[in-house]
């Protein structure tokens, strides 16, 4: 059957394509796509345990047998037919790129769920080699996959990895290698007894497309037909021009008179049935025991008495971890014992030694030097607290509990007009800004994105930024207790009113919950190397150009100007007027600024409701200029800059309020 | 009163011309034709039905009589449908047999039983019963929507009814497609239900079209 199917409609392409393979990664969400391309390119892209991780398009090269692939990783994709932007993104390489093979991953425990994207990816003529990926979880709940049947039911390659433990990836590579290099005819018909048959009247609108969808990719007439009719925008917009806009959908419109029933759905019916039969005598279930510990610790976190309980100890340990042990101890030996007593004493005297201009001086050491400011900010404080988050976060992330998360908290978040799914972008947020508005993609609607990327900027400080503060405030746990009560206010109140005025569709929450899994230490490793290494060169260049920029202000009188002028908003807030210089920086990074503000607090400059205000309103600064830019490339120039014109008013505003508030009250801290 | 099979066919079609279908797509042409004539005028007789030269309209009376048989077709054809299990091309006909014997009694178990269905397995609204508007999930019920299961109840989707056709394609792309097996886990904060080997969380707006065929009590 399947030398029949393939010799009648293959066309060799030539050998005259001499230009590198490209092998498309495509699957749904969290079926270990991610740890493939890792596995055959050898480069390093974030896996994680929930869906939705990969939000980028990556490529790798991978070497075999003497020849070069381009292999290219995209973000998960539940159907051909989008619902997310990233499904969108997935769509379109793969009907644009001219794949030499698509590798298309699937989870093995859910065979039957998941190859109905792979039938319809065949129907789209692409050139399809299945791998079962994650062999070993369907082992252990009593699946057997019959892949030799499969292969020979479906006519494709088909393949079962288990990517993590690299299993089965040579034999991958060889299938890659040997796949011949061949391509469909777009213009014949996909009959195949391997695939789905419609009903009678859809097959009729099929044929009239046809007549339509003419030879502009590679992708089968069927597929583009189908997509048509299930009124896919974007493609029906590529045919428009030609005048086929009323048959088009005269089309559609005479198809819905005849069935009255949703076409997605009575497609996906059809599909389903094929899918059951392709998975009949290939699947083999024997009832095991399943994890008990799991499902009960599983349970645990998302039930609705237990989960807030649960989700209280996991912040303990995770401010234990990150806010004690990284932020104090860490941040301690490494300051006050190593820059203190070593380097900055040693530099100092060898840079006076040699260079007899106080001037340039300045320059590296110092008040303000490259040395004693900027690296010393970037090594001493920043590096320990963002290495213990990440290591901390990478953890969290490959147990799987985030998406445990999101379903416990969807009904706060619907209240500040999103959905569950947006606490991923959040949770991130609190390890890095810029990353969290990259993830914030992965939201549905255009008015999800816009509310969640406002809540990054404002209220949500990076990890850098808030071990600073933990830090400031080890004291005095009373002013720490305002600080979260304020943040999380404000971060209710924004939310609820950016509900309230920003216009569009209401979210609705849906969100695989990948079984519990045990971080693989290495993969934990990486990540938080991979993690940290992108967040220092983001930061240390900023760090050593901020020192350069305000030795240059200081230079020119600038710097003293802006200071002086800083002062009375600074000041007006009831904070020493020392603390200008920290809010300068936090124009530059937020965390930035209140590392300044560490330095205030050691000098004893800084307590009280005083140090509660400068914090708070540092917080709600916009996170850095990073993130900055970040956010004007996801949301657009008019989008960043509305946001900017409230954000920094309302963060002295918050600031004044709050510093006469705690006034009013007589709160001592 | 009771009427003949193939009065209630006329009455039947007279009620979707008149409600349900485009003025210009199906007509009462065929009826005029004279082998309706006595027909129609015994259904004229029983006060069901007015005619004139080219119109024939239901009464209010006619109206009630031939919406429920409207509503006893299509119950009869999710009948069919969902708790047989018969192919959708067959289930028109037999349903065609079946509405003419469904007394009320019956037809408010049948109801029930399937769970207060709003759409018949084509996808045409099922005309409100009494029954319907109590709406209770009685223990019998066969076909129920998921969100009046019971936490740990087991079943197989019956079908997903919903206009919106974006919410569908979620649905579908979680792999909620009828027949296969799902598994009610927890309502409360969201509610997280197992199908095949994989877990979902969804919200109430989500999951209040998925119609489930109980398995065990």
């Amino acid at each position: 059957m399947r030398d029949e199917r393939l010799i009648e409609k293959i066309e060799m392409t030539g050998t005259k394509e001499s230009t590198t393979k490209k092998i498309i990664l495509v699957g749904q969400p969290n079926v270990g796509k991610s740890v493939i391309f890792n596995a055959l390119t050898g480069n390093y892209v974030n896996v994680s345990n929930y869906p939705g991780t990969t939000v980028e398009v990556a490529k790798g090269k991978m070497k075999t047998g003497g020849e070069e692939f381009e292999i290219i990783d995209t973000p998960g994709m539940y159907s051909l037919l989008p619902i997310t932007e990233e499904e969108r993104v997935t769509r379109s390489i793969l009907f644009k790129d001219k794949p030499s093979i698509v590798l298309h991953v699937i989870d093995a425990k859910n065979l039957n769920r998941m190859l109905g994207v792979t039938l319809q990816l065949l129907e789209a003529n692409l050139p399809v080699v299945l791998v079962i990926n994650i062999v070993d979880e369907a082992e252990r709940v009593g699946l057997k996959i019959n892949g030799e049947k499969l292969q020979e039911k479906l006519g494709i390659p088909v393949i079962q990895t288990v990517a993590t433990e690299r299993r089965n990836i040579d034999p991958l590579k060889l299938i890659i290698k040997q796949y011949k290099p061949m391509r469909m005819h777009h213009n014949v018909e996909t009959n195949s007894n391997n695939l789905p048959q419609y009903k009678e009247e859809i097959e009729e609108a099929i044929d009239k497309l046809k007549l339509i969808v003419n030879h502009k990719t590679e992708i089968s007439q069927r597929a583009l037909a189908l997509l048509i009719l299930q009124k896919d925008e974007e493609i029906i917009s590529q045919y428009e021009e030609d005048n086929n806009k009323n048959t088009i959908t005269n089309i559609i419109k005479d198809l819905s008179e005849k069935i009255s029933q949703s076409l997605p759905y009575l497609i996906s019916l059809e599909r389903q049935k094929k899918t059951s039969e392709l998975c009949e005598g290939v699947l083999t279930e024997k009832k095991t025991a399943i994890h008990q510990m799991k499902e009960k610790l599983g349970n645990i976190m998302i039930g609705p008495i237990t989960g807030i309980p649960f989700l209280l100890l996991v912040v303990f340990l995770l401010y234990e971890f990150v806010g004690v042990f990284g932020a104090q101890t860490l941040v301690d030996f490494l300051e006050n014992d190593i820059f203190g007593k070593y380097i900055n004493p040693a530099v100092t005297s060898f840079v006076n030694n040699i260079i007899p201009w106080p001037v340039i001086q300045d320059l590296f050491v110092n008040d303000y030097g490259i040395i004693t400011l900027g690296i010393r900010y970037a090594v001493a404080i920043i590096l320990p607290i963002v290495a213990t988050f990440f290591i901390a976060f990478s953890i969290i992330e490959d147990t799987g509990y985030l998406p445990r998360l999101a379903l416990l908290v969807d009904k706060l978040f619907k209240r500040i007009g999103l959905n569950g799914r947006a606490v991923i972008p959040i949770v991130l947020g609190f390890g890095c800004d810029t990353m969290a508005v990259m993830v914030t993609r992965t939201l549905e609607t255009k008015r999800e994105r816009i509310i969640s990327t406002i809540l990054l900027s404002l209220a949500i400080p990076c990890s850098a930024q808030m071990g600073v503060i933990l830090a400031l405030m080890a004291g005095s746990p009373m002013a720490l207790l305002v600080w979260i009560v304020v943040m999380i206010f404000i971060f209710l109140l924004i939310g609820f009113l950016a509900a309230k005025v920003i216009p569009g569709e209401k979210p609705m929450f849906f969100m695989e919950i990948p079984p519990l899994r045990m971080p693989k230490l290495y993969n934990v490793f990486t990540k938080t190397y991979t993690r940290v290494e992108w967040y220092f060169k983001e930061i240390l260049p900023l760090f050593i150009l901020a020192s350069i920029f305000i030795w240059l202000g200081k230079l020119t009188g600038l710097f003293d100007l802006v200071i002086k002028i800083l002062e009375y908003p600074v000041q007006l807030l009831g904070l020493p007027k020392e603390s200008a210089v920290a809010f300068l920086y936090g124009f530059f990074r937020r965390d930035f600024g209140a590392a300044g503000l560490y330095d205030l607090k050691s000098s004893g400059l800084l307590e009280g409701i005083p140090l509660v205000v400068a914090v708070t309103t540092l917080t709600l600064f916009m996170p850095c200029i990073a993130q900055l830019s970040m956010t004007i490339k996801e949301r657009g120039l008019k989008t960043s800059l509305i946001m900017i014109s409230f954000i920094f008013p309302f963060a002295f505003i918050v600031g004044y309020l709050l510093n006469v508030i705690l006034i009013f009250l007589g709160v001592s801290l | 009163m009771k009427l003949s099979e193939i009065d209630e066919h006329i009455l039947r079609d007279l009620w979707i011309i008149e409600n349900e279908v485009s003025k210009n797509g199906s007509s009462i042409e065929p009826f005029l034709k004279e082998e309706y004539e006595n027909v129609l005028t015994e259904l004229e007789n029983l006060n069901l039905i007015t005619k004139a030269i080219n119109s024939i309209d239901l009464t209010s009376k006619g109206s009630i009589y031939a919406k429920s048989i409207v509503r006893r077709h299509r119950l009869a054809e999710r009948l069919f449908f969902d708790v047989f299990e018969m192919e959708s091309i067959l289930i028109d006909e037999k349903a065609c047999r079946f509405e003419h014997i469904i007394q009320e009694d019956l037809e408010v178990s049948i109801c029930t039983l399937l769970g207060h269905p709003k759409f018949c397995p084509h996808g045409e609204p099922i005309p409100e019963g009494k029954c319907c508007k109590q709406s209770k999930w009685l223990i019998e019920s066969t076909v129920r929507p998921l969100l009046s299961m019971k936490k740990g109840q087991a079943g197989k989707v019956a079908y997903i009814h919903s206009l919106n056709e974006k919410k569908i394609q979620k649905l579908i792309s979680m792999g909620v497609l009828p027949g296969l097996e799902i598994k009610l886990k927890q309502k409360q904060p969201s509610i997280v239900f197992n199908i095949g080997y994989s877990e979902f969380a969804v919200d109430e707006e989500m999951a209040k079209d998925i119609y489930i065929k109980v398995l065990q009590q």
